[in-house]
């Protein structure tokens, strides 16, 4: 991978953007859902539904959703006791002390192993992001 | 190439599976620790490098030897200078950052108050991973050792472990 230098955050960020047709879009797109599908696979019944309305719709999905969410953690060791547990766990999204509760859960959810892939994948990540740019100095 | 900054190959990541793998296959005798140990344990946190306590008995610093000899451990030196860990080292020095052919590894004698492995070894819990079965200091440690170092890295971390930590016992209580 050749080495590039960027002026801002913002021209490093435009490097990024892929545009349709361009086979690394695929590929970006491939690693995201593999991963979303490895660490939280979600299924909707198949089939055509028909609403009256779009709130309709939006319920059905959201029940869906919520299926979803209680099949996730029955999969898991860690889960919580009932239904509206679960909706209070949702619910609170971050500490008084600024820390994101909604990534706690999610990484407690997953086995040892899975979690050590995570970290692996944020620190591959990272070093992509550094071999992309030089430092000013 | 190595960073003059740190001392770390900033091009290549951290291989943390192959560096485990390393040390079990050579037998010796460790626990995880630090932002590894705390990510095993269930907190979202980020490290670029592996953290392990070492037994200092005799017959286990000649088997982390080898392991570091097969992964050409050498000090993370600023001034670029290729010194490499021996048993003298391994029997004096209290901490040693490394860096391999698989990554930053920082090996360890002792860490907070002067805790060895023996003093912690029955705070650990074991880990499946893959194929290796790991020991991993448990998080209320992690936590103790991140308020006893009391550096900005380790205050910076410790909201998310502590919500963590209270986050397992919430929802253990509720299984």
């Amino acid at each position: 991978m050749p080495v590039r230098k960027f002026r801002s955050l913002e021209g490093m960020e435009d490097s990024l953007w892929r545009e349709p047709g361009d086979p690394g879009l695929l590929r970006a797109i491939d690693r995201v859902w593999r991963f979303a599908a490895e660490t939280c696979p979600r299924r909707f019944p198949p089939g055509v539904y028909r609403h009256r309305s779009i709130e309709e719709a939006k319920g059905q999905r959201e029940a869906w959703d919520l299926a979803n969410f209680r099949a996730f953690w029955e999969g898991r060791t860690a889960k919580p006791a009932d239904p509206e547990a679960s909706r209070q766990l949702s619910l609170h999204e971050e500490s008084p002390d600024g820390v994101d509760l909604t990534l706690i859960r999610w990484t407690l959810g997953l086995t040892p192993l899975e979690r050590l892939e995570v970290l692996q994948d944020w620190v591959d990540g990272l070093t992509e992001l550094r071999r992309g740019r030089v430092p000013e100095r | 190439m190595a960073s003059r900054s740190s001392g770390v190959d900033e091009s290549r990541s951290v291989r943390f599976l192959g560096l485990l793998r390393t040390l079990l296959r050579h037998g010796v005798v460790f626990c995880v620790v630090g932002g590894v140990a705390a990510q095993l344990e269930g907190a979202p946190v980020l490290t670029l490098d592996l953290d392990v306590l070492y037994d200092k008995s005799v017959d286990n610093l000649g088997r982390l030897l080898a392991a570091l000899r097969e992964l050409k451990a050498r000090y993370r030196d600023r001034a670029g200078r290729h010194v490499e860990p021996d048993m003298a080292k391994l029997e004096t020095m209290r901490m040693h950052l490394l860096t391999t052919d698989l990554g930053a590894l920082d090996v360890m004698a002792a860490i907070g108050d002067a805790l060895t492995y023996q003093d912690l070894v029955d705070r650990t819990v074991e880990y499946q991973l893959a194929e290796a079965r790991v020991l991993v200091l448990e998080l209320r440690a992690v936590i103790e050792t991140k308020e006893y170092a009391d550096r900005e890295k380790d205050r910076a971390v410790l909201p998310v472990l502590r919500q963590t930590l209270a986050m397992k016992a919430r929802l253990s209580g509720q299984e």
